[in-house]
């Protein structure tokens, strides 16, 4: 793999995938106080090339500060971060290795959009043909003369986003991308995400909705009150949480047995048998050998948002708890 | 490192795409020579005629005066160098600008180079225009060319005062952020802390201490007097060093103040 970090490449290249040009984000031990109060915590995790990689939290969980301290925006009190092996401020024209949408009505609207993206564009030495692609890109063109004051939420969104692509990075942060968009919007962002990562970039991607990274996000990175809570691939937070079974109610004391035996975790109901612990198949096969019929079989995938509420229940909890004092 | 052309000419872009330039511009190039030219045809050209040219006599007739119009126009230069910092922390448009250069440094350098250099041409027209318009309207005898009694070097000064204002807001924008606040320090120093400081010095050290507030210095740079105090060089590194003060804090705190 030959890394391009420090090379020079024509600012309006269109999309090549080079082995090795894709970076990991790699984020240690980040801390970040206001006041007295950690809003990020101690935060380490990486986020790979190749994939959408959801990060999540309830609101004030730290997402926002965390995106701001990877960028370099705001200042972490301890820990680090890197993009590709190397900090943020190494990187040459730092707009060609990342890109970012924040906080989308964080620009100048006395500026017309296309101007924005000019001024953006011109700091790493992008020219005006990348704009204009940006601008189509984004469904922009046909606005691309009017002042950003005009701009609907969703139309701003569609300008960070452009501005995120200027540099045709490797890696992508999108805070909220879907704010504001309608669902036509929603669904162009979607594919986007898809798409990016698809093209071997790192593609992090931040929502309060866990039903949002359930359609775009291949890992998740879930955070509640500045620490991380889970780092995994979202198939398994979404594993099989439990099987319900039902057998004939004079059996039930065998079956219970049975399963416990397994490794099951099992409650009892008259016939009805709620079992974690063990999957579906073993749990037939185990009861099939005994002779024991089954008269119902069901499989429980928690949802996505069950497996969130979950983990962050108690994040959540705290919160509201110590809001209220 | 981000390469500081390119910084460069984006700044540039910042600067002209953005009507709150314009408008300060406007507002000098509009005041100077409408100001300048009404000073100068209100002046008694028999009067005027039987005195004794500024740079021969203290109290003698200043050609220079229609001058003043473009000291007049500084606030206008002032809040330009407020905005040219204030308009990106304000919006947010600062997290785009950071993103793209974040050596803070040298992307506060280099957004004050293009102001500076901004300034110091549009200053130039206006008090070199301005000048070739007031001497013309005099009557005969009475309008000084620019060698005369060293008036381009009171021109000169005249420029590098605008600049120094235009720098000096910059700087409060840098530190105070917010554009409501800045333009309120800004106007706050130069026109009322400037005017009450010299009250705070013992007696016999209060006219000296005069010359040395911004205005006394513009007088000092923009006079056709002969010997003015301080001189022009003193008055320019004083200027200066005003300048470095408030650029300071900004520069200093850049790489640890969160955006």
């Amino acid at each position: 793999m030959i890394g391009t970090v420090g090379g020079s490449g024509a600012p309006a290249r269109p999309v090549i995938v080079e082995p090795g040009r894709y970076k990991m984000i790699e984020v240690t031990g980040l801390v970040k106080r206001y006041g007295g109060a950690a809003a990020v915590d101690g935060l380490t995790f990486a986020v790979r090339p190749g994939r959408v990689t959801g990060f999540l939290g309830p609101n004030g969980a730290g997402k926002s500060t965390t995106m701001r301290l990877i960028l370099g925006l705001d200042r972490a009190h301890e820990g680090r971060v890197l993009i590709g092996g190397r900090p943020l401020r190494e990187l040459d024209r730092p707009l060609t290795r990342v890109g970012a949408l924040l906080d989308a009505s964080r620009v100048h609207s006395g500026r017309t959009a296309r101007n924005h993206l000019r001024v953006v564009a011109a700091a790493n030495g992008i020219g005006d043909h990348r704009v204009d692609a940006c601008l189509e890109l984004a469904g922009l063109a046909a606005v691309a003369g009017r002042r950003i004051r005009g701009f609907s939420l969703g139309m701003r969104q569609r300008l960070g986003i452009a501005a995120a692509l200027l540099g045709d990075p490797g890696v992508l942060l999108f805070d909220e991308p879907v704010n504001g968009l309608d669902a036509q919007g929603v669904q162009w962002v979607r594919t986007l995400m898809r798409d990016l990562a698809a093209e071997g970039r790192t593609v992090f991607v931040s929502s309060h909705l866990m039903a949002e990274m359930q359609n775009t996000a291949d890992h998740l990175i879930v955070i509640g009150r500045g620490r991380l809570l889970a780092d995994a691939p979202i198939g398994e937070l979404t594993a099989t949480a439990s099987i319900e079974l039902r057998v004939p109610e004079a059996r039930t004391g065998t079956a219970v047995g049975l399963l416990a035996q397994a490794g099951g975790d099992v409650t009892a109901d008259g016939g009805d048998l709620l079992v974690r612990g063990i999957d579906a198949t073993r749990a037939g096969e185990l009861l099939l050998d005994a002779g024991i019929p089954i008269v119902r079989l069901a499989e429980r995938r928690s949802s996505l948002e069950a497996a969130y509420l979950d983990l962050t229940g108690e994040a959540v909890e705290y919160h509201a708890l110590e809001g209220r004092s | 490192m981000t390469d500081i052309r390119h910084i460069l000419r984006s700044e540039w872009l910042k600067l002209r795409t953005v009507r709150s330039t314009w408008w300060c511009l406007g507002a000098a190039a509009v005041l100077v020579p409408v100001f300048g030219a009404l000073t100068a045809s209100s002046v008694d050209a028999a009067e005027a005629a039987a005195q004794p040219r500024a740079w021969l006599a203290e109290d003698g007739f200043d050609p220079l005066e229609p001058l003043a119009a473009v000291l007049l126009a500084q606030f206008a230069f002032g809040v330009l160098g407020v905005l040219a910092v204030t308009s990106e922390y304000s919006t947010g448009q600062i997290h785009s600008s950071l993103l793209a250069v974040p050596q803070r440094r040298r992307l506060l350098m280099a957004k004050l180079a293009i102001l500076a250099a901004t300034v110091t041409a549009v200053a130039s027209m206006l008090t070199f225009g301005t000048f070739f318009l007031t001497q013309s309207l005099y009557p005969d005898g009475l309008g000084i060319g620019l060698g005369d009694g060293g008036a381009w070097k009171a021109l000169l000064g005249c420029v590098a005062y605008t600049v120094f204002i235009a720098v000096f807001g910059f700087a409060i924008g840098a530190v105070v952020r917010g554009t409501g606040a800045a333009i309120t320090v800004f106007m706050t120093v130069t026109f009322v802390v400037m005017s009450a400081l010299p009250a705070v010095f013992p007696a016999p050290l209060q006219e000296e201490a005069v010359q040395y507030t911004f205005i006394g210095l513009a007088e000092s740079l923009t006079t056709l007097q002969p010997d003015p105090r301080p001189g022009m060089l003193l008055a320019s590194l004083v200027l200066a060093a005003y300048a470095a003060l408030a650029l300071a804090p900004s520069l200093l705190l850049a790489e640890r103040r969160d955006a």
